[in-house]
């Protein structure tokens, strides 16, 4: 261990801290570090791969003799099999291998039957053949109705009747008295109702995978955000050790949250491939998509804020309840933020006959902070106070109070009018929200780095790329240390037979993988100069790498040069993340952004447009800014979505879907995209050896709440529920 | 297996539709492919896409227009005399899918499947298009609003084919205004849609013709709305009138991409808007 002084924070606010640097570790990145590729716009290595369509996803995976593999889904939403004929689809000629996957069901889509055939017209004319004789039982899909006392029972639970399961319940001081104390001390109390709705993840790569057995040795072609996990559990499933099942994801097409283990229709791929003797593949209808693949839960919020008259708040009491389908799982990230004196958060899972709910890009916080921001612009109403102002007066973040004077600049918050003072029939407004997230980098991955006697680099992590740019981030890491420029740097990504990768959720990978690809690097570099320096009969410690060339000899020696004097062919570091590499000092203790939203609305048509959305985002050492606009302009992008079209319609009366498609399950288009001007705010934040911070999801958090103010703003009434159609608008204008 | 045609001719077309009138009558696919999973197949598909008699946009006197019915909403819309003539279609046409739909879509199409969200509709109503359908004894023409005779009903006959829109002259002179609401800017189906038409004359409002789309079972003229505008100047009051008597006659729907209520109340601030609009 060595002590290290950093200096932490960003300018106009630093601090220094002392950071304890294992033995064998480079010193942390702070403000004093000379950081020569980091920091700069490197495009995405993969991005031409992408774009010319050279880029093989799980879904272009073709293999001679593969076969095609589906399922029938459950039309109703409760049901059992009472009989199954499966005759007329097996005789079928190219029918290669069918199962029955399930009899209880309790969800449209649920899988019934599974089935492999060698084409995908046989496919559907077999799934079509077969015939289920349902007992269809009560069910439930309304959240709203599923609350009832004499709702039907959506799905057996342990411990309790009824579908409401109690969640989280968390106040800030000794309870409930605290809350009811402060509210009463309070000059300005805002009681409201705030409503969001259900978000399917919509992966425009379905899930699923391509399997392939040679003998024992299964490779699978998954569509996965988690390579190990998704190993780990098929192996679980199928009774195999996990070594031998290789995954393999080089690129996938959207995650969100959605795609962590093997699902039942991954494992019954792999049993089809094994049965039939031949690769199979099998990817999700896009109906299937929308009902078995995972949502964002809904939420009803029955929120109780109060402050005292001269802008502090005081109390924050939220009682909600949300669906996540069959599972218990409709957390919300509210209240949160701001330092309020007391708070309560009452949470209640309602259980529905409906697929099951997963992460969904910054799980809890979407659907949590369009309530949270709209009651604290309501309570600034209530004040008579400038919203911005309120928030500044009670955000303890030091960086967020810096982004709310950088945001509010670039959006030109001084122009921000009264509520529904604009003329109209075209009106604007602006809106602002803070985002938070945790510093989510955590220890345990490895990254393997080889440096060839040619002068190759190459670097290899199991992690896949959920799409924000592992590839490119594990070359600038390794660049930055050996001196080379990333194109130099060959990396392979999403092989579970390389070093092990988290699964990206939470934000987690670039924060994870950052410190331990510098690592490898940092200790394969240590071998070069030492293997250099013995030949050269020089000190290595003289000795030193940068703008591609080995320094601190006589004269300069090309990086290639360098390496040719390499005793042997390659030599190679594995980086470890250890715990003490994740233990640096912290300059704050979460991740802070805001975001400002300019929106038009037509007063006589309700349609919400929004022009523009200032979204500043710290994620600690901005490590490539390009990389970092492409993320938050993604998150505002889904926001906007969210905010204005996404809705899952459910038939409460046959429990089916009525738009399981693209076509009526909108998504936000090209032409609905606002101006995005996207700041990433860096941070020289600690944490690890590179300061690198999670980016994925906090910008995902406050799109929806800024929006929502910017339409009160502009139309001076509120929509307290998504998504906010024109529908919404005229009835809060009092006109529908 | 589903039969599929493609004739070269129109005789072999109608020909074709004479033996097999249980077909489905293709031009563009954009709607029959779309929904091809969803529906029960056809018996069989006559593709008139490639027919070159169907295609083509020929000027006629006075700047009157014949449009074939399987010519693609891209051919309209790099048509001069479209723009200049027919500025309305184009606008509409302009906001139709996207470029792969509009290189696909048909006027022929559109009308043929008759949905009530079908765009183009509203506006051959207020345009005063006729429709031509042939079959193998002949031509026969009809206005389009005789043409559309219910929910996805038509004056087709299971021998017919439609051959061609029929634009009359002088449509350049008036003042044409379209105006679509969807749930996004591109690519979505019609919440409301609003055709109008009208010139002034001497300050008065003169050949008034108000059509919709999406608020009743079919496109529909409003009758009672063009009748109050004829012959009266434009004003705040008549555009409140004129509002008032949409409201008897047109009964929207609720369904996934709105309500019957906000169709209503979106309708007539369209209308409302447009007649305001009229005031200079």
């Amino acid at each position: 261990m060595s002590n290290e002084q950093l200096r932490l924070g960003f300018e106009g606010f630093e601090l220094k801290a002392e950071a304890n640097v294992p033995d064998g570790a480079p010193r942390p990145w702070d403000l004093d570090s000379k950081l020569r590729v980091v920091g700069t716009d490197v495009p995405r290595l993969d991005g031409e791969d992408k774009v010319t369509g050279r880029a093989r996803y799980s879904y272009d995976q073709r293999f001679p003799g593969m076969v095609y593999a589906g399922i029938l889904g459950s039309p109703h939403a409760r049901a059992r099999v009472k009989a199954l004929d499966t005759k007329a689809a097996e005789q079928l000629a190219g029918v290669l291998h069918l199962e029955p996957l399930g009899d209880e069901l309790y969800y449209a889509g649920q899988p019934v039957v599974g089935v492999a055939a060698v084409s995908e017209e046989v496919l559907d004319d077999a799934l079509a053949a077969i015939r289920v004789d349902y007992e269809v039982l009560p069910h439930v899909v309304d959240t709203d109705a599923a609350m009832a006392p004499n709702a039907p029972q959506a799905v057996p639970r342990r411990g309790g009747d009824g579908n409401v399961v109690q969640g989280r319940r968390d106040t800030s001081g000794d309870g409930d008295a605290k809350v009811a104390a402060a509210h009463a001390a309070a000059d300005v109390i805002v009681e409201r109702e705030y409503r969001t709705q259900v978000q399917t993840h919509s992966c425009l790569e379905t899930h699923g995978t391509v399997c392939r057995w040679e003998g024992d040795q299964l490779t699978c072609y998954a569509s996965t955000q988690a390579t190990f996990a998704f190993q780990n559990t098929l192996a679980q499933a199928l009774k195999l050790r996990p070594q031998n099942v290789t995954v393999i994801t080089e690129h996938m097409g959207g995650g969100f949250g959605s795609k962590f283990g093997a699902d039942a229709w991954d494992v019954f791929c792999a049993r089809a491939a094994k049965a039939t003797g031949r690769p199979c593949r099998l990817m999700l209808t896009r109906k299937a998509e929308h009902l078995i693949a995972g949502n964002r839960p809904d939420s009803i919020q029955r929120c109780t804020f109060s402050a005292s008259k001269d802008g502090k708040l005081l109390g924050a009491e939220v009682h909600s309840w949300g669906t996540g389908g069959v599972a218990p799982s409709a957390s919300i990230a509210n209240p949160a933020v701001y330092a309020f004196e007391a708070q309560l958060s009452d949470q209640h899972h309602v259980l529905t006959n409906a697929g099951a709910a997963r992460a969904f890009r910054a799980p809890a916080h979407p659907q949590g902070f369009f309530a949270l921001e709209g009651m604290i612009d309501e309570v600034a109403k209530e004040l008579g106070m400038d919203p911005l102002e309120l928030r500044r007066k009670n955000d303890p973040h030091p960086v967020r109070q810096r982004q709310y004077e950088i945001g509010a600049e670039a959006i030109g918050w001084g122009r921000r009018k009264a509520d529904g003072a604009g003329e109209g029939p075209l009106k604007r407004g602006l809106g602002v929200a803070a985002a938070r997230w945790k510093h989510n980098g955590r220890p345990g991955c490895s990254v393997r780095c080889r440096i060839g006697k040619d002068g190759s680099v190459f670097v290899a992590s199991g992690a896949q790329d959920i799409g924000t740019g592992t590839r490119t981030l594990l070359a600038l890491m390794v660049a930055e240390e050996l001196g080379l420029e990333p194109s130099a740097v060959e990396v392979r990504i999403g092989h579970t037979t390389d070093p092990y990768g988290h699964g990206s959720g939470g934000s987690v990978t670039a924060p994870s993988i950052g410190p331990v690809a510098r690592q490898a690097a940092y200790e394969v570099k240590g071998q070069l100069l030492r293997a250099v320096a013995e030949r050269l009969g020089v000190e290595a410690g003289a000795l030193a790498l940068e703008g591609g060339q080995l320094t601190g000899t006589d004269t300069p020696l090309p990086f290639a040069k360098a390496c040719a004097l390499l005793p042997v062919d390659a030599i190679e570091a594995t980086g470890v993340g250890t715990r003490e590499l994740f233990s640096m000092p912290r300059f704050a203790p979460e991740v802070a952004g805001v975001q400002f939203a300019e929106v038009e609305v037509d007063v006589e048509t309700g349609l919400v447009r929004v022009v523009k959305v200032v979204a500043v985002q710290d994620c600690g050492l901005v490590a490539d800014p390009l990389l970092a606009r492409s993320q938050i302009n993604g998150a505002v992008i889904q926001g906007v979505s969210y905010a204005l079209f996404e809705q899952r319609h459910l038939d409460p009366k046959t429990g089916a879907m009525l738009n399981p498609n693209l076509l009526d399950y909108k998504i936000v288009g090209a032409l609905d995209v606002p101006e995005i001007v996207a700041i990433p705010f860096s941070v020289a934040n600690g944490i690890s050896t590179t300061g690198m911070s999670s980016l994925g999801e906090p910008p995902a958090v406050p799109t929806a709440g800024a929006i929502g103010n910017a339409v009160a703003n502009a139309i001076g009434a509120r929509v307290r529920s998504l998504p906010i159609t024109p529908d919404k608008v005229l009835a809060a204008l009092g006109e529908v | 297996m589903t039969a599929y045609l493609r004739p070269t001719s129109l005789d072999e077309a109608l020909a074709l539709r004479a033996a097999h009138p249980d077909y489905a009558v293709v031009a563009g696919g954009t709607d029959l492919l779309v929904g091809a999973l969803e529906r029960p197949a056809p018996a069989g598909v006559l593709d008139v896409f490639g027919v070159a008699e169907l295609v083509g946009i020929t000027p006629g006197p006075r700047e009157a227009l014949t449009v074939g019915a399987a010519t693609p909403y891209a051919r309209l819309l790099e048509s001069p005399r479209i723009r200049t003539t027919l500025p309305m279609l184009h606008t509409c046409v302009r906001e139709i899918g996207a470029a792969q739909i509009q290189a696909r879509g048909t006027l022929g199409g559109n009308a043929q499947t008759c949905s009530p969200v079908g765009d183009t509709l509203p506006v051959l109503l207020a345009l005063e298009a006729e429709v031509e359908l042939a079959n193998q004894a002949g031509r026969r023409r009809l206005p389009f609003a005789e043409f559309v005779t219910g929910y996805r009903q038509t004056a087709l006959a299971a021998d017919e084919l439609i051959v061609a829109f029929h634009f009359p002259a002088g449509l350049s002179r008036l003042r044409q205004h379209w105006r679509k609401v969807g749930t996004r800017r591109a690519q979505a189906i019609s919440k409301v849609m609003l055709a109008a038409v009208a010139s002034l004359d001497d300050g008065t409002i003169a050949s008034p013709r108000v059509a919709f789309g999406a608020v009743a079972d079919r496109p529909l003229r409003i009758q009672s709305v063009e009748a109050a505008l004829a012959g009266r100047p434009p004003s705040l009051g008549l555009a409140d009138e004129a509002a008032a008597l949409l409201e008897q006659a047109i009964t929207p729907i609720s369904d996934v991409r709105s309500s019957a209520d906000y169709r209503l109340q979106v309708a007539k601030n369209m209308l409302h808007r447009w007649v305001a609009s009229l005031v200079d």
